[in-house]
C-alpha cells in the first residue's frame, strides 16, 4: 500500500520502515473481522424497529446491512488515524519536514471506486427493497403508491391526524371512526394517512410505519403484521403545543377473530355518532377552513 | 489602489461624544423609533381586517414594525450616508466610514476594513452562539425528567425554536463572515474584499436578525421550530413573524456575503496565485459562497410568502383554500439542504488548511480535495427531498434523491482521503488546533456514517423525525463545524490579535468539549431509533436513562464553553502574552505578515511564487515575494 | 475590559430574562377526596373580558372555597371517583371532527346535559370539549343557543347568564400527569380556529395531576 516516496534522511526513526500499510491493514482486518459479524449477526436481529411486521423486518434487515458496511469503514479510518498519530508523531527533535507526497493515483482510484461501489449498492438495494419485497418498507408513498401488495385486497384503515390526537376510520365497516387502532394480523393493511389541520406524522413504532399526515393530502402506506401484540403510535412531526404528548399506547394487532370482536364492540360504542360523520373520503376539509371568527 | 479624494468629513468625535455619531447606539435608537412608526402604520392598515380585529394578534403591525426597525437600525449605523452623498453628487472616500485609530469604537459601527468586519462577525457569532447554547441547556434541563414539567409545552417549543434558529443563523456566518472576511483577502494577497460596504451591511443584519428573533419571547414565542413548517406557522400566534422576518434578514445577509466573497476570490487574487495554488481554506469559502448566493434567495422567497400568508391573507400554504403545505417544505428545504453544506464546507476548508501545517507535509491529493469540495457544493442542490421521503411526495422521485444524497459521500470521502493522507509519514504535532481538526474528522465520520441510514428510504422510515436525525446533524454541524471553528480560533487568533492562548486551559477546553460532546449525542442515536420523536417536551419513561445521561453530559459540554470563555478573557484581556508572528511555522501567506497586521495589510501587492503547502519539498521557493518592486520580480512563474 | 464585563452582563441578563419570562404557569386547583369521591367544578367562557387576553376563550375552575380561578391545572386524587360539573357559557361553534360528539371514558357511558342524559351530542352544537386523551376521557360540551338573550361577557360568569350545565363522572387510576385539551376550534382569528388560546396552557389546555 505504501507508494514510492523518498525515504527521509536519518534512518532509524520508525517513519523509514516501509511496512506501515501492511500493519494497518492487519490490525484493521482483525478488528473488522471480529466486529462486523457481531454487529450484523448478533446485534442485527435485535436492531430497531424489530420484526413485528414484514415492513419492519425489511427495515431491520437494511439497518443491519448498513451497519455491516459502516462498521468496517469506520474502523478502517479510526485504526488508520490512531496508527498514524502514534507512529508519525513529532518526537520533538529538530529535523526535516515530512516527505512531499502529493498523492497516489492507485490509492485515489481505489478509494473512489470503492466509495462509488458502496453508494451504488446501498441505493440499489434500498430501492429494490421498498419497490419489491418490502412493499414500501413502511414509508408513506403518497396518494399513488408504486409499491403495492399483490394478492388479496388489503384492509383499508384511514388514520386521521388532528391537533392533538389520532383517530381512525374503517371504510369497510360503514365509515366507523374509532379512538383506538386495532388491526388484524396476517392481512395487508392499507393506511391512508391524512390530517385535518397542520402537518403531523403517523409513526407506528413497532410496525415500522411512518407516514406524514398532510392536510389536503392522502398518504398511503402498506403493512403486513406478522404477529399479534401492542404497538405505540407517536406523532413524528412538530404540530404545535402537544406534539410531544400526541401518542397512543392502546394500539394493537389482534387475531382475525379478535379483530372482528373488537370492531363489533366499536360499532356498538360509536354507532350513534357515525351518522354525524362526513362521508368517507381520502381528504377532508372541515370547517373552519381558514381563519375562524 | 489609489484613494479617491478625501472629503473633509467631520472627523471621528472624541470621548463620550462619539457615542452620538453613527453607530450601534444610534442604530438601536433609530430602530426603536422605526418599530413604533411601523407598528402604528401596520395597525392603521390592518385595522378592519378579519384576522386582526377581534383577535389579540396584529401581524401587519408586528411585521411592519420589524421592517421599519431594521431600516432605522441601518440608518442609525450610517449605511445611508454613502448613497445620500452620492445622490447629492459628492464623492466620499472609501475610507470615510473607517474609524481608524479609534480603538474599540471601530467595532461598533460601519467599517470597511475587512479585518474589523471579520472580528465583528466572530464576536457577534460567538455571543449569539452562547445564547443559543444557553437555550440548549434549558432544553436538556426539561428533558432530565420524562414528563417534562419545568417549562410548559409552548414555552419549551419556543426555546427549541430559538436554539435551532440562533445556531443556524450564527454558524452560517461565523466562519465565512468571520474568518472569511479577515483571512481571505490576506490569503489571496489583496487589501480588501470586492464590496466592503456590502460586507459591512451583511454583518449588521445578523445582530438585527438575532434581536428580532429574541423579541419573539415578548410576543408569545413561536411553536414551529427552526424549520417553520406551515400550516403550523400560519396558525401560530404573532411571535412566529419574528422567526420569519429574522430568517428573511439572514437570507439577505447570506446572499450578500456570498456574492462579495465570490467576486473577491475570482477577481482579486494576487499575481501568481493561480487556482492551483489557492489555499484550501479559500476553496472551502469559495464553494460556500456559491451555495450562499444561490440558495439563500429561496429562503427569502419562502419566508416572504409565509409573512404574506399571515399578514395580507394569501393562502400559499393553506390546503383547503388551494395552497399547499408541500410548497413550504420544498421551498424551505431547497434552501435548507445547501444551508447545511454552507455549515459543513467551511469546516472542511479549515481542516484541510490546518492539517498540512501540523503534519509538516504537503496536502495529499490537492486536486482531489478541490474536486471534493466543489463536488459537495454542486451536489448539495440536488438532494433536498430526502427530508421529505415519508411526507407523501410522489414516491417515484425517491430513488433519484436517495442516489443523489448517497453520491455526496463520494466527494466527502475524497476530502477525508486527502485529510488522512496528509497525516501519512508526516511529523504530526498535536497542538490544540490540530486536536480540534482530528476531532472534526472523528465527529464528521460518525455524522456521515449515520447519514447513510437517513438517505436510504426503508431505513429513513425508521429514523425520520426522531432523535436519530437530531444526533446525526449535531454530529455533523456541531461536531464538525463548531469544532473546526474552535480549531480556527486557536490557530488564527494569535495572528489576528497578536496574543497567545493559555496552553493548559486550551487543552482542558478541548478534552472536556470532545468527551462531553460525544457523551451527549451518542446515546441520542439510540433513543431516536428506538422510538423517541424530535421536539418533544416529554417522552416515554423507557428513554429516561438515555436522556439523563445526555443531559448531564450536555451540562458538562456547557461547562467546557465556560472554560473557553475564561481562556479567552484571560488571554485576550487580562494576561495578554504576545504571540510570535508565526507560532505554527505555517507557509500561509497570511502568516508572512507582521503581527499586528498593519491597517493596509500589504505594503505592496505580493507576487505569489509557490503553493502554500510545500513543506518538505526541496528547494521550494517562499510562498510569495512581499516586495516585488524591490526585487524587481515581476515574472509570474507557475510550476 | 469594560466591554467584556458589559457584554457578559448583557448576555447573562438576556438569558435570565428569557428563562424567567418563559416560566409562568397557571396556579393548580387542588381537589381532595372524601371517601374516594370528590367533585370538580369548571366553567367555560367565550371571552375572558379582562387581563392581557380579554377576547380569548378560557376555562375557569372553582376553588374549594367557591371562588373562580382562571386555571387549567387540576390536582385530583388517585383511585377515586370524580364528579365533574361544567357550566358552559359559550356559544356553539361545532366540532371539527364530529367523532368527538361521542362522550367516552365516563362512568355509566353518558353525560347529563341540563338534566337530560345524553349518549351522543350533535356535533354542530358543541362549544368545547373536555378531553383527557391518556385517560380515555372525552366529553363534548354543548353550547348555548345562538339566540340566547343574556350571554356572559366577562368571566367569571354567574348562573343568571345563559348557560348549559353538563355533569359527568370519571374515575382516576394510578398517579401521573395527564394533559387535557379542548377539541372544538374556537380561537377567533387563527387558522382552523386552532391557534391562540387553543394552544395555551391556562385557557383551553391544561394538565390533570393525579396524585
Amino acid at each position: 500500500m505504501s507508494s514510492d516516496e523518498p525515504t527521509s534522511p536519518g534512518s532509524g526513526s520508525p517513519a523509514s520502515e516501509p511496512n506501515h500499510g501492511r500493519r494497518i491493514a492487519v490490525i484493521w482486518f482483525v478488528l473488522a473481522a471480529v466486529a462486523t459479524p457481531i454487529v450484523v449477526l448478533v446485534w442485527g436481529p435485535h436492531l430497531p424497529p424489530g420484526d413485528a411486521t414484514l415492513q419492519a423486518q425489511h427495515q431491520q434487515e437494511i439497518n443491519a446491512i448498513l451497519a455491516g458496511i459502516v462498521t468496517p469503514v469506520v474502523l478502517a479510518i479510526i485504526v488508520y488515524a490512531i496508527y498514524t498519530l502514534i507512529v508519525f508523531r513529532d518526537r520533538g527533535e529538530p529535523g526535516p519536514d515530512g516527505p512531499p507526497i502529493r498523492g497516489d493515483r492507485r490509492i485515489a482510484t481505489a478509494w473512489i471506486v470503492f466509495t462509488a461501489a458502496v453508494v451504488v449498492f446501498v441505493v440499489s438495494y434500498g430501492t429494490y427493497d421498498w419497490l419489491g419485497p418490502g412493499v414500501g418498507s413502511g414509508s408513506g408513498q403518497g396518494p399513488d403508491p408504486i409499491a403495492r401488495p399483490d394478492g388479496a385486497k388489503p384492509l383499508e384503515v384511514q388514520v386521521i391526524a388532528q391537533q392533538w390526537q389520532f383517530t381512525f376510520r374503517y371504510p369497510s365497516y360503514g365509515g366507523l371512526e374509532t379512538q383506538d387502532l386495532v388491526i388484524p394480523d396476517s392481512r395487508y393493511i392499507e393506511f391512508h394517512v391524512t390530517s385535518l389541520d397542520v402537518i403531523h406524522s403517523f409513526w407506528a413504532v413497532e410496525l415500522g410505519v411512518k407516514a406524514d399526515a398532510v392536510p389536503g393530502a392522502d398518504n398511503v402506506v402498506f403493512v403486513l403484521p406478522d404477529r399479534t401484540g401492542p404497538f405505540q403510535i407517536r406523532c413524528a412531526e412538530l404540530c404545535g403545543l402537544w406534539h410531544g404528548q400526541m401518542y397512543q399506547l392502546t394500539a394493537r394487532v389482534e387475531t382475525e377473530a379478535g379483530f372482528r370482536t373488537w370492531i363489533a364492540e366499536q360499532e356498538q360504542l360509536f354507532g350513534d355518532v357515525t351518522r354525524y360523520l362526513p362521508p368517507y373520503a381520502h381528504v377532508y376539509y372541515p370547517q373552519p377552513e381558514y381563519r375562524a371568527g | 489602489m489609489a484613494k479617491t479624494a478625501i472629503r473633509p468629513e467631520t472627523g471621528p468625535r472624541a470621548g463620550w461624544r462619539s457615542l452620538f455619531g453613527h453607530g450601534v447606539i444610534a442604530g438601536l435608537a433609530f430602530a426603536a423609533v422605526g418599530f413604533v412608526v411601523g407598528a402604528w402604520l401596520g395597525g392603521v392598515i390592518g385595522r378592519d381586517w378579519a384576522g386582526v380585529s377581534g383577535t389579540e394578534q396584529n401581524d401587519p403591525a408586528l411585521v411592519l414594525g420589524y421592517v421599519f426597525a431594521v431600516v432605522g437600525w441601518l440608518w442609525g449605523l450610517g449605511f445611508f450616508r454613502y448613497p445620500a452623498h452620492r445622490l447629492r453628487g459628492e464623492e466620499p472616500s472609501a475610507y470615510a466610514e473607517e474609524r481608524e485609530g479609534e480603538g474599540i469604537r471601530r467595532f461598533f459601527g460601519v467599517s470597511t476594513d475587512h479585518k474589523v468586519v471579520g472580528i465583528q462577525y466572530l464576536v457577534g457569532s460567538l455571543s449569539i452562539f452562547l445564547i443559543g447554547g444557553a437555550n440548549a441547556m434549558l432544553i436538556r434541563t426539561q428533558l432530565l425528567s420524562s414528563d417534562g414539567t419545568i417549562f410548559a409545552p409552548n414555552e419549551y417549543l419556543t426555546i427549541v425554536g430559538l436554539h435551532g434558529s440562533l445556531m443556524i443563523m450564527t454558524m452560517s456566518a461565523a466562519v465565512v463572515g468571520g474568518f472569511g472576511n479577515f483571512l481571505v483577502p490576506l490569503m489571496i494577497g489583496t487589501r480588501r474584499t470586492a464590496f466592503p460596504r456590502v460586507q459591512a451591511l451583511a454583518f449588521w443584519l445578523i445582530p438585527a436578525a438575532a434581536l428580532v428573533l429574541l423579541s419573539s419571547v415578548l410576543v408569545g414565542g413561536f411553536p414551529s421550530g427552526w424549520t417553520g413548517y406551515t400550516p403550523l406557522g400560519d396558525q401560530a400566534r404573532v411571535g412566529v413573524n419574528s422567526y420569519y422576518v429574522a430568517f428573511g434578514l439572514v437570507a439577505i445577509a447570506l446572499t450578500l456575503v456570498g456574492i462579495d466573497l465570490f467576486v473577491t476570490i475570482v477577481t482579486m487574487r494576487a499575481p501568481g496565485l493561480t487556482w492551483g495554488r489557492l489555499p484550501l481554506f479559500v476553496w472551502g469559502v469559495f464553494a460556500t459562497t456559491i451555495l450562499m448566493a444561490l440558495s439563500s434567495p429561496m429562503l427569502l422567497a419562502a419566508t416572504f410568502m409565509a409573512v404574506l400568508d399571515r399578514t395580507v391573507g394569501t393562502v400559499n400554504f393553506i390546503a383547503p383554500m388551494g395552497g399547499s403545505p408541500f410548497l413550504w417544505e420544498n421551498l424551505f428545504w431547497f434552501f435548507g439542504h445547501p444551508e447545511v453544506y454552507i455549515l459543513a464546507l467551511p469546516g472542511f476548508g479549515i481542516v484541510l488548511e490546518l492539517i498540512p501545517v501540523f503534519s509538516r507535509k504537503t496536502v495529499w491529493g490537492y486536486r482531489l480535495a478541490v474536486a471534493g469540495i466543489l463536488g459537495v457544493a454542486l451536489l448539495s442542490f440536488s438532494v433536498w427531498q430526502h427530508h421529505l421521503f415519508v411526507s407523501g411526495i410522489n414516491s417515484a422521485l425517491r430513488p433519484f434523491y436517495s442516489l443523489s444524497t448517497e453520491l455526496i459521500s463520494i466527494p466527502t470521502g475524497l476530502i477525508f482521503l486527502c485529510a488522512l493522507g496528509t497525516l501519512w509519514r508526516g511529523r504530526i504535532r498535536l497542538t490544540v488546533p490540530m486536536l480540534f481538526c482530528l476531532a472534526f474528522i472523528f465527529n464528521f465520520l460518525v455524522g456521515g456514517a449515520t447519514g447513510i441510514y437517513l438517505s436510504d428510504v426503508p431505513s429513513n422510515a425508521t429514523t425520520h423525525g426522531s432523535y436519530f436525525v437530531l444526533a446525526h446533524f449535531h454530529y455533523t454541524i456541531m461536531g464538525g463545524l463548531v469544532f473546526a471553528l474552535f480549531a480556527a480560533i486557536y490557530y488564527w487568533l494569535p495572528k489576528m490579535t497578536g496574543l497567545r492562548f493559555r496552553e493548559g486551559l486550551s487543552k482542558l477546553h478541548f478534552w472536556t468539549m470532545f468527551i462531553a460532546f460525544n457523551s451527549t449525542f451518542l446515546p441520542l442515536f439510540a433513543a431516536g431509533i428506538l422510538g423517541m420523536p424530535r421536539r418533544v417536551s416529554s417522552y416515554d419513561p423507557a428513554f429516561h436513562g438515555l436522556n439523563m445521561w445526555a443531559s448531564i453530559s450536555a451540562f458538562v459540554l456547557g461547562a467546557s464553553m465556560l472554560v473557553f470563555i475564561v481562556n479567552f478573557v484571560l488571554s485576550q484581556f487580562l494576561k495578554r502574552e504576545p504571540a510570535e508572528p508565526n507560532p505554527w511555522g505555517s507557509r500561509g501567506l497570511e502568516w508572512q505578515l507582521p503581527t499586528p497586521i498593519p491597517p493596509h495589510d500589504f505594503d505592496e501587492i505580493p507576487l505569489v511564487r509557490s503553493a502554500p503547502y510545500e513543506y518538505g519539498v526541496p528547494d521550494a521557493p517562499p510562498v510569495a515575494d512581499l516586495h516585488p518592486s524591490r526585487t524587481g520580480n515581476d515574472e509570474v512563474r507557475i510550476g | 475590559m469594560v466591554v467584556v464585563v458589559v457584554t457578559a452582563l448583557l448576555t447573562g441578563s438576556l438569558i435570565f430574562f428569557i428563562a424567567s419570562f418563559l416560566r409562568n404557569r397557571p396556579p393548580t386547583i387542588r381537589v381532595t377526596a372524601e371517601g374516594g369521591e370528590t367533585s370538580l367544578v369548571l366553567q367555560t367562557v367565550g371571552a375572558l373580558g379582562y387581563g392581557s387576553k380579554p377576547d380569548w376563550v378560557s376555562y375557569l375552575a372553582q376553588q374549594p372555597d367557591g371562588s373562580w380561578e382562571q386555571s387549567t391545572i387540576f390536582e385530583l386524587p388517585a383511585y377515586s371517583t370524580i364528579h365533574v360539573t361544567v357550566y358552559q357559557y359559550d356559544s356553539q361553534t361545532g366540532l371539527r371532527n364530529p367523532f368527538f360528539g361521542k362522550p367516552q371514558g365516563l362512568v355509566g357511558g353518558t353525560m347529563t346535559v341540563d338534566g337530560r342524559e345524553l349518549s351522543v351530542l350533535d356535533p354542530a352544537e358543541a362549544a368545547h370539549t373536555f378531553t383527557i386523551p391518556h385517560l380515555g376521557v372525552a366529553v363534548p360540551l354543548k353550547g348555548i343557543a345562538d339566540d340566547a338573550t343574556n350571554p356572559c361577557q366577562v368571566a367569571p360568569c354567574t348562573e343568571d347568564h345563559d348557560h348549559v350545565t353538563i355533569e359527568f363522572t370519571i374515575k382516576t387510576g394510578a398517579p401521573g400527569t395527564f394533559r387535557w385539551q379542548c377539541f372544538v376550534p374556537c380561537a377567533a382569528g387563527f387558522l382552523n380556529g386552532n391557534g391562540g388560546p387553543m394552544q395555551t396552557v391556562g385557557f383551553m389546555d391544561g394538565f390533570v395531576d393525579v396524585v
